[in-house]
Order: structure tokens, then C-alpha cells, then sequence
């Protein structure tokens, strides 16, 4: 009769049961035993497995210090003995979403037990781990959580039982963590192996994934940064107070530009922001803390550049789609070649 | 939308407090900014000194668009 796999299970501030955006800047913390969403998890385990501990933190403390806070969750995880390791799942936030993907890898590599993630498919933090460890399709949105945490378990289950999985079968986002290379068989007996393979028309499995960042020639200046027309453009979602022109705070289909007026700096009092991704406390309180027109203001004054674009703009980028915001991007980028505008600067929340 | 800036050809600094997103979308100018909620403010500090700070960064960040990254390349400064 085998034991019962221990199981470590990773939340955020939020699915921990601490609270929100409020929260969000907490450091490392456990509980023992399952938390919230860890009750369908441990459910989904079948009396295979038993979540042992519950290792959560705020969104902001990872995110912001990824270097130094993923190694001490990774060690704390560790201290648990787990046999396996499961996070969130995060669906479609963006911050949580980096986290699940950075920790599981991490977890992955480090550790090298059976981790496992769930992630919507365009989450950022799936983008950039799905080659490093299994993230499976969550779908966007909480109401998805029994169906992903059974895929996620399901999965689970077979790593922990020394199985390959069928990525595609189990709804897995990208091809899961580098196969384990063995170093046995020397590279040049290996790479032989892998070409007969590929020439008999039998499966393998690359060692080395190139990554896939698209080539775009590099954009350069073509005057000296004192003669150029700048433009500032965001993501955060500020909007002049009252919303006019109805920025959602979500999932944005629109991009909107707002004129300046020669201001010299944005007034707290006629902006707010439109954006359910971050505490708007901070730049509420002084929007040019997003769309920095004081200090641009002040630089072209001192000509560091010769103007600046009158106005700036903005959509909301949480839960927005790839697809929109490439049509944002091309729309914008056109307006201001429009506009003789010779650079921009972008910020995000 | 800053990888379809710099396909139209403009020159762009990506400004977040969340670079790891930025280093995997591409665009090769990255800054990061002080924090998710106040990407270049810094409560702490009174008004007059967050000014300051602020017009530091963003004059970094207008300096970037000089350099140009090798091929393959991000340049990423990271000092808030």
C-alpha cells in the first residue's frame, strides 16, 4: 500500500483568505494543511495525496522582488519534504498569473518533483512559463476553478506516478518543462538517436526549445534626442474624472487619447483611473505618477527634448486580449506617425 | 502594443514595474518603474522630492531611446 503523496500548495493574498489589492504587498506565510481553493485540490487528489501545507503570499511582494522572494518560497516549499507541488490556479491575473509561473518553474528546476500550475492561456506568466514547467488551461475566470484544478490534478497524478503525459490530451498551455536530459549517453550519441528518429518517422523530443520573441528590426532615433516630439502612452487606465467615454476596468476593447491643453501637470482632481488590476489609491492621488506629464513637461522646458505630443493615451490593460492590444498598438502607433511624434514612452501598472 | 510601436518603427521605453512581462513580450527598451502602483511616483517622499525622482526617471527613460541594443538584444535598466 503506498503512502499518500504530500502535496505543498501555493495561493495568493487573495485565495489565502487575506484579502485584496490591500494585501497584495504581504510577504511569505503558511498555513497548515488545504486553504481555499486547496479544498478542491484535495478533493481532486482521490485519497492519493495529502496537502500538507499551504504557502501563501502577496501578489506585489513576488512580482516586484522576483529574484530574491521566488528562491525563499522555493525553500520554504522544500521544507515540507513534498512529493508534489501544485499553484493556484491563477486564471487570467496578470501578477498571480507571473507567480504561479515563476514559482512552479522554479519548484521544477530546483526541486524536481511533479509541479503543476493552471493558467488561462494568454496570462502573461503563462506566456512566459509554459516552456518550463506543466501549466494547464484554466480558462479566465474563478467559476472555471473545478474543472481546471481536476485537469491540474489529473496531471498531477500521472507526473507523480513517473508517467509522460499527453500534453495536448490534458489541455497543457505551451510543452511543459525541458525533458530531463540523460547525460549517460553521450550529446553526439543522443543527437544520432534523435535524427534516426526524426528520419523513421518515430517520436522525439527536442533538447534545446529556441524561444519564439518575434524579429522586429530595432526602431532608432534619426535626430539627436534634444530635436524629437515625444508621446506618452498607458495602460493604467486613467481617464479624465467621470469616465467620460466609458473605459472599462476590465478587458478593454477601446484605446482613447485626451488632450492636454498645454497643462503643465494632471490634477488629481479631474482624472481618475478606470483599471480593477492594481490599487488606483496612489495614482488617484497624483496621476502623474502614471502619465508623468510634470516631469516631461519640466524636461522639454529644459530641453531635453524639443515637445512634447499634447495629449496622451490610455486603455486598460488587465484581462485585455493579445489581439486587441496589437489593434491598439498599430492604431495609436499610425495616429502618431500622423502626428510627426518621434518616440513614446509607455507605462504600465 | 509595444512590440506594434516599434514594428511601425517608433522608438519606445517600455515603463513597468513588472519587467519579467516585458523581457517575454520583446520590445528592447525596458525601464523599471518604482512599483505596480505608483510606476513613477514615490509616496514616501514629499511632493517637491517626487518631482524630482520623477523627472530623474523619466529622463532616463527619454535617454534609453539613444541607445540601441544589439540584435536579440533588450536593454533593461533597473534602477528604482
Amino acid at each position: 500500500m503506498s503512502e499518500k503523496l504530500r502535496v505543498v500548495h501555493y495561493l495568493n493574498q487573495f485565495y489565502g483568505g487575506f484579502g485584496g489589492e490591500d494585501t497584495a504587498g504581504m510577504g511569505v506565510t503558511v498555513k497548515e494543511g488545504a486553504v481555499g481553493p486547496g479544498m478542491v485540490l484535495q478533493a481532486g487528489l482521490k485519497g492519493q495525496g495529502q496537502i500538507v501545507a499551504t504557502v501563501i503570499c502577496g501578489d506585489n511582494y513576488v512580482t516586484e522582488n522576483i529574484e530574491t522572494a521566488v528562491p525563499e518560497i522555493v525553500k520554504l516549499v522544500e521544507s515540507f519534504h513534498p512529493d508534489l507541488f501544485v499553484a493556484g490556479p491563477g486564471f487570467n491575473a496578470g501578477r498571480y498569473g507571473l507567480a504561479c509561473g515563476a514559482i512552479t518553474a522554479a519548484v521544477t528546476e530546483k526541486l524536481h518533483i511533479p509541479a503543476v500550475t493552471g493558467l488561462y492561456g494568454e496570462n502573461p506568466g503563462a506566456e512566459l512559463y509554459k516552456d518550463r514547467c506543466w501549466i494547464v488551461e484554466s480558462g479566465d475566470h474563478g467559476k472555471y476553478l473545478r474543472a481546471s484544478m481536476q485537469k491540474m490534478t489529473d496531471l498531477a497524478l500521472l507526473l507523480a506516478k513517473g508517467e509522460k503525459p499527453d500534453a495536448s490530451a490534458l489541455g497543457v498551455v505551451g510543452s511543459g518543462p525541458a525533458p530531463v536530459i540523460d547525460y549517460a549517453t553521450p550529446a553526439a550519441a543522443r543527437a544520432v538517436n534523435m535524427l534516426l528518429a526524426k528520419f523513421r518517422g518515430l517520436p522525439f523530443e527536442t533538447e534545446v526549445r529556441m524561444p519564439q520573441v518575434e524579429q522586429i528590426p530595432l526602431p532608432v532615433l534619426n535626430k539627436p534626442l534634444s530635436e524629437t516630439k515625444i508621446a506618452l502612452v498607458t495602460d493604467g487606465g486613467l481617464v479624465p474624472a467621470g469616465n467620460p467615454d466609458h473605459l472599462p476596468t476590465v478587458n478593454s476593447k477601446i484605446w482613447l487619447e485626451y488632450g492636454l491643453n498645454g497643462k503643465d501637470r494632471l490634477d488629481a482632481a479631474d482624472y481618475e483611473v478606470s483599471h480593477q488590476g492594481y490599487d488606483n489609491t496612489f495614482v488617484n492621488a497624483d496621476p502623474n505618477r502614471l502619465v508623468p506629464v510634470d516631469a516631461l513637461r519640466a524636461l522639454t522646458a529644459e530641453g531635453k527634448i524639443a515637445s512634447m505630443y499634447d495629449g496622451y493615451f490610455v486603455t486598460t490593460g488587465v484581462r485585455t486580449t493579445l489581439e486587441n492590444a496589437k489593434k491598439f498598438g498599430r492604431a495609436i502607433a499610425e495616429k502618431l506617425k500622423d502626428e510627426g511624434v518621434d518616440a513614446v514612452l509607455l507605462t504600465s501598472t | 502594443m509595444t512590440r506594434e510601436f516599434e514594428r511601425a518603427g517608433l522608438p519606445i521605453v517600455h515603463i513597468t514595474n513588472l519587467i519579467k512581462i516585458s523581457e517575454g513580450i520583446g520590445p528592447r527598451r525596458i525601464m523599471k518603474g518604482n512599483s505596480v502602483v505608483h510606476v513613477l511616483g514615490d509616496p514616501a517622499v514629499p511632493c517637491e522630492s517626487e518631482l524630482k525622482y520623477r523627472k530623474r526617471l523619466v529622463a532616463q527613460a527619454l535617454d534609453m531611446l539613444t541607445v540601441d541594443p544589439e540584435e536579440g538584444t533588450q536593454y533593461i535598466v533597473d534602477n528604482a
